[in-house]
C-alpha cells in the first residue's frame, strides 16, 4: 500500500507563505509527478510528505495513518535526491545496504537484497566502486538502489535527472519507468520539466506559487487545460495566445493554438507572416513565425518536408476544433 | 569570528593574572596546567576549522541518512566523522605544531617539573650570554620532529589551512 494523503497542509517561511492550504490525494501505485516553474513550492511539498521539512499547518496521511511527525525514516518511503546524495566515504555496496544496516537487519539478508537491487539496476560489476569512481548515470542508479531495497510504500524523487546529460536522462527516464511498471509502487516525481512530466506520469500536479493549478492525466492536461497558465506549460513548444479580436471572433478573451494544430502554407491562409528562425529537427521542424499580426511571435510545428528560410512570406490557419478558448480571468470556456 | 577574538587579546596582557591564579591555585608548574592552556588557546582555531569542514558537508547527504533511518549518533559515526575525517587529521596535526612550538604560556607557568622544550631551549640562556652551541643542538632537536612530520602530512596540512579557500 502507498495512499499519500494531505489536508489542508500550508507551509510557511518566516511571515512567506510558500504553500497556500493543499489538499492532494495520491493513490496506491501511482506515478504522480508534481511539475512547475522554480519556486513554485514542489520540491517542499516532497520535502514535507518526506518529513524533512515540518508543515505550518495540515496533516498528512500515509496509508490512513497521520504521519505529519512521524520521523523521516519511519514514514516507509525512500528519497531518491537531486545530487544523489551518496555517502562517498563508502562503496556501492555499503551505500545500497546502508538502510538496512541502518534497521538492524542480518548481514545475510543484507547482502542478498543488496544483490538483487545491483542485479536488477545493472550494478554488479560496480559493488566494490566508490561513487566517485562512476558515472553520473551509474551514480543515479546506485541512488536509487538504495531506495530500492528498503521495499518502500512510496519513493520519492527530488529533480532525480536534472544532473544528467540530455541522452541520459532519457534512458533513466525509461529505467525509472520500467522500474515503476515492474515494482507498481506508489512514486512521486519532482521536475520542471514538462516533457518528463508528460513520459512518466499517470496523475500530473501542475503547480503555481505553492497552489494547484491542475491535477490530472498527461493527455487530459494537454488536451484539456483548465487555465492559460496550464495550456502555456504543458506542451513543446509553448502553445500559441492570441489575444484581441482574432480571440473575440471565437467568443474568447484568449484563444490558444498548440504548434501541431495549424496548418501551414506558401500561397494562402488565415494569418499572413514572415518565417523568423526554423529548428529543423529531422522529424519535425519548428518554424518561428513574425509579423502575423495576431501576436508578437506564433511558433508552428510542421513535418520536416518543408523547405522555408529566414524571411519567407508564409500563411498559417489554426484548426478551429483544435483552439482552446480562456476567458479573461484565463479560466477555459 | 567570535571564537576567534579571544585569540586577538594580546597574551602578555593576561600574563600577571594568570601566573597570579596558577600561583594561588597551585597549578603552577603542573603538567594539568600545560595541557589545559595549551586546550584552551587553541579551541578557538580547533572550532573554527572544524565549523568550516562540517559546514562543507552536503545537506543532501545529511538528510539522505535521516531518510534512512540514522540517529544522532549515527549520523554522527557513520557520515560526519567520515566526511569530515580529513579535516578533522588537519586540525589536529596543526595543533599539535602550535603547541610543540608555544613558548608564551610554557615558558612563563614552568620552572622544572612541567617543562616543556622551549623552556629547555629557553634555559641555555644565562645573564652571562647565550650557550650558542647547547642552543643550536637543542633547536635543531626541537625543529626535527616538525619538519619530519609536516613532510609526511603536507598533503593534510595544505589542505587544512586552505580548506573553503576554492571551490
Amino acid at each position: 500500500m502507498g495512499r499519500i494523503q494531505l489536508k489542508s497542509v500550508t507551509k510557511s517561511f518566516g511571515d512567506v507563505q510558500v504553500i497556500p492550504p493543499l489538499d492532494l490525494t495520491i493513490e496506491d501505485g501511482e506515478f504522480a509527478v508534481f511539475v512547475g516553474p522554480s519556486g513554485c513550492g514542489k520540491s517542499t511539498l516532497l520535502r514535507m510528505i518526506a518529513g524533512l521539512e515540518d508543515l505550518t499547518s495540515g496533516e498528512i496521511e500515509i496509508d490512513g495513518t497521520i504521519a505529519t511527525h512521524v520521523p523521516p525514516a519511519q514514514r516507509g518511503l525512500a528519497m531518491v535526491f537531486q545530487s544523489y546524495a551518496l555517502y562517498p566515504h563508502m562503496t556501492v555496496r555499503k551505500n545500497i545496504g546502508f538502510p538496512l544496516r541502518m534497521a538492524k537487519m542480518a548481514q545475510a539478508e543484507i547482502n542478498q537484497r543488496v544483490e538483487t537491487a545491483a542485479k536488477s539496476l545493472n550494478l554488479m560489476e560496480y559493488l566494490d566502486r566508490k561513487p566517485a569512481d562512476l558515472s553520473g548515470g551509474q551514480r543515479q542508479r546506485v541512488a536509487i538502489g538504495r531506495a530500492i531495497v528498503r521495499e518502500p510504500t512510496a519513493f520519492l524523487f527530488d529533480e532525480p535527472l536534472s544532473n544528467l546529460d540530455a541522452a541520459l536522462r532519457v534512458g533513466m527516464r525509461l529505467e525509472i519507468g520500467e522500474l515503476h511498471e515492474r515494482l507498481q509502487t506508489t512514486m512521486i516525481y519532482v521536475t520542471h520539466d514538462q516533457v518528463e512530466a508528460m513520459t512518466m506520469a499517470n496523475k500530473i500536479v501542475v503547480l503555481r506559487a505553492g497552489v494547484i493549478e491542475q491535477v490530472g492525466s498527461p493527455l487530459d492536461l494537454y488536451h484539456r487545460p483548465q487555465n492559460e497558465f496550464v495550456a502555456g506549460f504543458i506542451g513543446s513548444p509553448k502553445m500559441n495566445f492570441v489575444t484581441g479580436p482574432e480571440a473575440e471572433k471565437h467568443g474568447a478573451a484568449t484563444i490558444g493554438i498548440r504548434p501541431e494544430h495549424t496548418e501551414v502554407s506558401m500561397s494562402e491562409g488565415e494569418w499572413k507572416g514572415r518565417v523568423g528562425v526554423a529548428e529543423h529537427l529531422g522529424s519535425d521542424t519548428f518554424i518561428h513565425v513574425h509579423d502575423t499580426g495576431v501576436a508578437d511571435l506564433v511558433t508552428v510545428r510542421v513535418s520536416c518536408d518543408i523547405a522555408v528560410k529566414h524571411g519567407d512570406t508564409i500563411y498559417l490557419t489554426p484548426q478551429v476544433d483544435q483552439i482552446h478558448k480562456f476567458d479573461t480571468q484565463g479560466l477555459r470556456l | 569570528m567570535w571564537m576567534l577574538s579571544t585569540k586577538m587579546l594580546p597574551a602578555a596582557a593576561v600574563l600577571y593574572p594568570m601566573t597570579f591564579i596558577t600561583k594561588s591555585t597551585g597549578l603552577f608548574d603542573t603538567h594539568f596546567l600545560i595541557i589545559l592552556v595549551l586546550s584552551l588557546i587553541n579551541l578557538p582555531i580547533v572550532v573554527w576549522m572544524l565549523f568550516t569542514y562540517f559546514k562543507e558537508i552536503p545537506k543532501d547527504i545529511i538528510e539522505a541518512g535521516q531518510m534512512d533511518g540514522v540517529n544522532t549518533w549515527g549520523e554522527i559515526k557513520e557520515i560526519l566523522i567520515p566526511l569530515a575525517w580529513g579535516g578533522i587529521a588537519s586540525t589536529a596535526l596543526l595543533c599539535f605544531i602550535f603547541c610543540w612550538n608555544e613558548a608564551h604560556w610554557t615558558v612563563r607557568l614552568t620552572t622544572t617539573d612541567a617543562a616543556t622544550l622551549s623552556k629547555l631551549i629557553e634555559g641555555n640562556r644565562a645573564p652571562e650570554g647565550l650557550f650558542f652551541g647547547r642552543l643550536s643542538a637543542v633547536s635543531a632537536a626541537a625543529v626535527g620532529p616538525i619538519v619530519i612530520l609536516g613532510w609526511f602530512c603536507q598533503k593534510q596540512l595544505v589542505q587544512g589551512l586552505t580548506f573553503g579557500a576554492v571551490k
